[in-house]
């Protein structure tokens, strides 16, 4: 394995190695450790994307509607909400609401991944994790974009209250939750590691954890480097869709 | 435009080979890897 040479000798095959998609393989599965990962790939990913898709469907909605009736009964609803989720730890809410629904109302299963009901539970309990701040986001940016100059200039020409909020200043208001969203793909990944312990999913943070159990270092370091490229590309795509938004970086 | 977009493909290539790094230090920052594999 080539230990008894220099660490720079060792990093440089290891980059190479890596380019070709090779870290070698399970010590315990006995087969080339980057198939293994990406076999649990998508599970990891389509729980994410689950999870920030919710995460979004509930935030954009509330949050917009937070700001336009700030102070009212729904805004102080919204932020005993989000002070709410972000007090409960992920592995917790996954634990209750298996006792509720699965346990004792038997509406959804408790485990596993093979139909979509499956799917509900695990992505309800990551989506409790990124939803409040994607929330707080959405309302103090619309706060500081609805009191604008443009927007009160687009109400005087008779622009409809719907088409003033949801066209005028929820573009300008995207553009930290685009950033934001951008960051919690990257802590959803890592968060869906205890979700999956949690719900016996089988995606790839039950096989990393499986592998540093065992020791088996292949693994983790394809799996760590797969999280962290998947990371690396989505923030990148948050860098080209914040170039579409923001024409000030398109001039420049 | 296009230089922004240079600037963080650059930018990309050079989180990738920080990533690598930190990737190859996990099996040699946590001790002698012939020692954790033995049994």
């Amino acid at each position: 394995m080539g230990f008894n040479e220099p660490l720079p000798v060792q990093f440089v095959r290891f980059l190479a190695n890596t380019a070709r998609g090779d870290f070698g393989n399970s010590f315990f599965h006995r087969a080339p450790a980057l198939p293994l990962v990406m076999k649990r790939m998508p599970t990891t990913l389509l729980l994410t994307v689950l999870a920030l898709g919710l995460s979004l469907a509930i935030a954009l909605p509330v949050g917009i509607l937070s700001a336009v009736r700030r102070n009212s009964l729904f805004d102080h609803g919204a932020t005993f909400v989000v002070f709410l989720g972000t007090s409960m730890p992920v592995f917790w809410t996954g634990i209750m609401l298996i006792i509720l629904f699965a346990v004792q109302l038997r509406l959804l299963p408790v485990s596993g991944w093979e139909s979509w009901a499956a799917l509900v539970l695990p992505t309800v309990t990551l989506a409790t994790f990124s939803t409040p701040l994607l929330l707080r986001i959405v309302r103090s940016s619309m706060l500081e974009v609805i009191n604008l100059d443009y927007v009160r200039t687009a109400r005087a020409k008779g622009v409809s209250e719907r088409i003033v909020i949801w066209h005028h200043a929820l573009i300008n208001a995207a553009l930290p939750l685009v950033t934001v969203a951008g960051l919690q793909f990257g802590i959803l990944l890592g968060g869906a590691i205890v979700t999956e312990t949690v719900f016996a999913v089988p995606g790839l943070g039950r096989l990393i954890v499986g592998a540093i159990r065992q020791l088996d270092f292949p693994i983790v370091q394809a799996g760590v480097f797969v999280l962290a490229l998947i990371v690396v590309l989505v923030n990148f795509a948050v860098d080209l869709l914040y170039i579409y938004l923001n024409p000030q970086i398109r001039v420049r | 435009m296009l230089t922004v977009l240079v600037r963080r493909v650059v930018r990309l290539v050079v989180v990738l080979a920080g990533v690598s790094l930190v990737t190859f230090a996990i099996l040699h920052v946590s001790g002698d890897p012939v020692s954790l594999m033995m049994p």
